[in-house]
């Protein structure tokens, strides 16, 4: 083999889809590099499929719940294990969680939360929105809510509100589908302060730009009342 | 305030759109949904946190995957040659396509492939990056990305011919200094 058709086999092998003139030439009139070049076509081309199924099968619930069934046991005594070392140790330290990470998260996503002026949501949406979740405002409350929505969060619905208090607006996260939180956490990260902690459905997260959240949590969360059936 | 608010709507306009790409790239790369998920949170939060660096938007998808490349390696100590366990993969779910087993005998054969080979193949096959892109994200010279591009779809080749079970000829095998002298002498 001549080395003109090891360049033209290395240019292919480094970048097929921008093969210089010369290459090109070459590949006019040697057979076997030609063919060597519709190979390596077939494989950029069965290479990207195959990533595409990929992540298409890595993420889907079904290949996460056969991936946790074959080893529940296992995965639930590390389970079991890693939240009692996790809760042990969020309450030592304020060193933010994933589920922390992903409160911020949710906040810098909703952007538009923040925007609204005081008392700003309107009322029957209010109503509509705290009926969906079984919960209650109370009418002797004097909250005043800027922002109020239905949101996904990690999988469930929860209500994300935005309500002002003597320090300034604090979202309130009324996660009525989580079970996880056992005991009340502190975090402080990306410039928010906020705590999470057990509900009488669910749990509920407080997040604010200011660190006397802790000061505002328990007097506004008792504008919400949670219903039974 | 206001300047948060600015700050927070740029985010999501130029970094949001892009985290399906960044899932994806951190997914091929280890191939576990569990880490990919964490460095995916630590990719976003890094990105929020250094925004005011990202000098122009059109390049925050290269800028996001740099990021990612980076807070998956701080994942592993020590020499990265290996993400992945091949015993500890999902099992294989087999394609319903027309081309299935071709398919399934490439995806084994991407599985098996270094991650050193699989990373610049992804970059440009998938992503369309040149080889002066691969080289920047990578922190590789250019000549280094070509000799990892062409040694990584022959070995690509063999491993996908081999699950294939085709005994077809894949042509002279080069060593690496040959190849680098070849290559040295393309144009790039």
């Amino acid at each position: 083999m001549s080395t003109s058709c090891d360049q033209c086999r290395i240019a292919i092998g480094a970048d097929p889809d921008n093969v210089d003139a010369i290459t090109q030439e070459h590949l006019a009139h040697c057979n076997e590099c030609a063919d060597y070049f519709q190979r390596t076509q077939k494989i950029d081309s069965l290479f990207k499929q195959a990533l595409h199924k990929e992540s298409e099968v890595l993420v889907t619930p079904a290949a996460k719940n056969r991936h946790w069934q074959s080893s529940w046991p296992a995965a639930m005594a590390a389970g079991l294990a890693i939240i009692t070392v996790s809760v042990l140790f969020l309450w030592t330290t304020n060193r933010p969680s994933p589920l922390t990470r992903e409160l911020v998260h949710h906040l810098v996503e909703e952007p538009a939360a923040f925007s609204k002026a005081p008392g700003a949501a309107d009322p029957a949406e209010i109503q509509r929105i705290l009926a969906s979740a079984n919960i209650r405002l109370r009418a002797d409350s004097g909250a005043v809510i800027n922002y109020i929505m239905r949101c996904d969060f990690n999988g469930q619905k929860i209500v994300h509100m935005v309500v002002e208090s003597e320090n300034g607006p604090v979202t309130i996260l009324l996660m009525t589908e989580d079970r996880s939180i056992a005991q009340i956490t502190r975090f402080s990260a990306e410039g928010y302060h906020g705590l999470v902690k057990p509900a009488a459905r669910g749990a509920v997260a407080v997040l604010s730009s200011d660190n006397k959240v802790d000061l505002d949590s328990d007097r506004l969360l008792q504008a919400f009342e949670y219903q039974t059936g | 305030m206001l300047f948060d608010l600015q700050r927070r709507k740029r985010f999501k306009q130029c970094i949001e759109p892009y985290r399906a790409d960044v899932h994806r790239f951190l997914l091929w790369l280890c191939y576990d949904p569990t880490l990919t998920e964490d460095v995916l949170q630590e990719t976003f939060l890094r990105a929020w946190r250094s925004l005011d660096k990202l000098q122009d938007d059109a390049a925050a998808k290269s800028w996001l995957l740099t990021i990612a490349r980076r807070e998956l390696a701080r994942n592993f100590s020590g020499p990265q040659t290996q993400l992945i366990n091949i015993d500890d993969l999902p099992e294989l779910e087999h394609s319903s396509s027309e081309n299935a087993e071709e398919l399934d005998d490439m995806r084994r054969a991407v599985r098996q492939l270094d991650v050193s080979y699989r990373e610049p193949l992804i970059l440009q096959i998938w992503f369309g990056y040149s080889t002066k892109e691969i080289a920047e994200h990578m922190e590789l010279s250019q000549q280094a990305v070509l000799t990892r591009l062409f040694r990584g779809r022959e070995k690509l080749r063999d491993l996908w011919e081999g699950n294939t079970g085709d005994d077809s000829p894949a042509g002279n095998r080069t060593d690496d200094k040959h190849d680098q002298s070849i290559l040295s002498n393309q144009k790039t």
